[in-house]
């Protein structure tokens, strides 16, 4: 009984870490966690415990670690003398908890490496411009298109930038788009 | 709603005899394979980066940004049409 709630205790802290680390939750604080879970602990004890699940977490996130090499990697931290170690609880609620969230918490690091702005979405449209108060047109297509720009974990603050192409431009911008495509093609294909 | 709806987001300039929004001089590209980071060791995801250059009444600014493959193929996809529509009247 004392086992079954202390794993979930763990499983619950893993979560809460996870929730801040990976997935940009930024209403989960240590002081959250330790309130709800761990009251009876002092700030220190809980600290400790928070900081090595953290850090064995990010270990096992950042080399990815499949069923095998997690095992043998909680093995010897349930080894280890002292303080530094875990217990077999950690061990198992660590181990159920990254079977269930490795795929999501990878796909997190990969969209935290990229650092620009993605294309959330784009509208376009295409105008024919037949008079103008002032002076001539030229009577050829513009395209107006609008870019949705954002970082992933941003929620809901996007840039919006607004650009004008002549028939030329989207020419060239197709051209530049397909010299890109090339490159893809031969990375790709190669693998 | 389907139309460009953004109004206070186009800056608009009355340059020379017509009403012009940002335009777009260059866009450059770099693409290649993200072998690993600081927070993952071995990755092996592809990155592909963005940079338009644009046109803002007198100087120009530079738009950078980060795309997935999906977003990428989008992106073609809808200048694509964006041509598409284009030839129709000229």
């Amino acid at each position: 009984m004392a086992d079954a709630d202390s794993q979930r205790c763990v499983s619950a802290l893993l979560n809460g870490i996870t929730q801040t680390l990976y997935y940009g939750n930024t209403e989960i604080t240590e002081e959250f966690l330790k309130n709800e879970l761990y009251a009876e602990m002092t700030q220190d004890e809980f600290r400790a415990l928070h900081d090595k699940m953290r850090s064995l977490l990010k270990s096992i996130a950042s080399a990815d670690m499949d069923q095998a090499q997690l095992e043998a990697f909680l093995t010897a931290q349930t080894r280890k003398q002292g303080g530094s170690g875990v217990t077999p609880e950690q061990a198992a609620a660590l181990a159920r908890f990254w079977k269930a969230h490795r795929t999501r918490v990878r796909e997190s690091l990969l969209a935290q490496s990229r650092w620009e702005p993605g294309l959330r979405g784009l509208k376009w449209r295409v105008d024919l411009h037949t008079s103008a108060s002032r002076g001539q047109v030229s009577n050829s297509p513009v395209a107006l298109v609008e870019l949705e720009l954002g970082r992933p974990g941003e929620g809901e603050s996007s840039e919006f930038v607004c650009l004008e192409f002549d028939e030329q431009k989207v020419n060239l911008v197709l051209k530049k788009m397909a010299e890109l495509q090339e490159s893809i093609d031969s990375v790709v294909h190669r693998s | 709603e389907n139309t460009i709806i953004h109004y206070p987001v186009l800056s608009r300039l009355a340059v020379g005899q017509t009403l012009m929004v940002n335009q777009l001089v260059d866009m450059e590209w770099k693409f290649g394979v993200t072998v690993g980071t600081s927070e993952l060791q071995k990755t092996g995801n592809i990155f592909l980066q963005l940079k338009l250059v644009i046109r803002k009444g007198n100087k120009t600014e530079n738009v950078y940004m980060e795309l997935t493959l999906p977003q990428f193929y989008n992106f073609l996809h809808e200048m694509e049409r964006a041509k598409a529509s284009m030839d129709c009247f000229s």
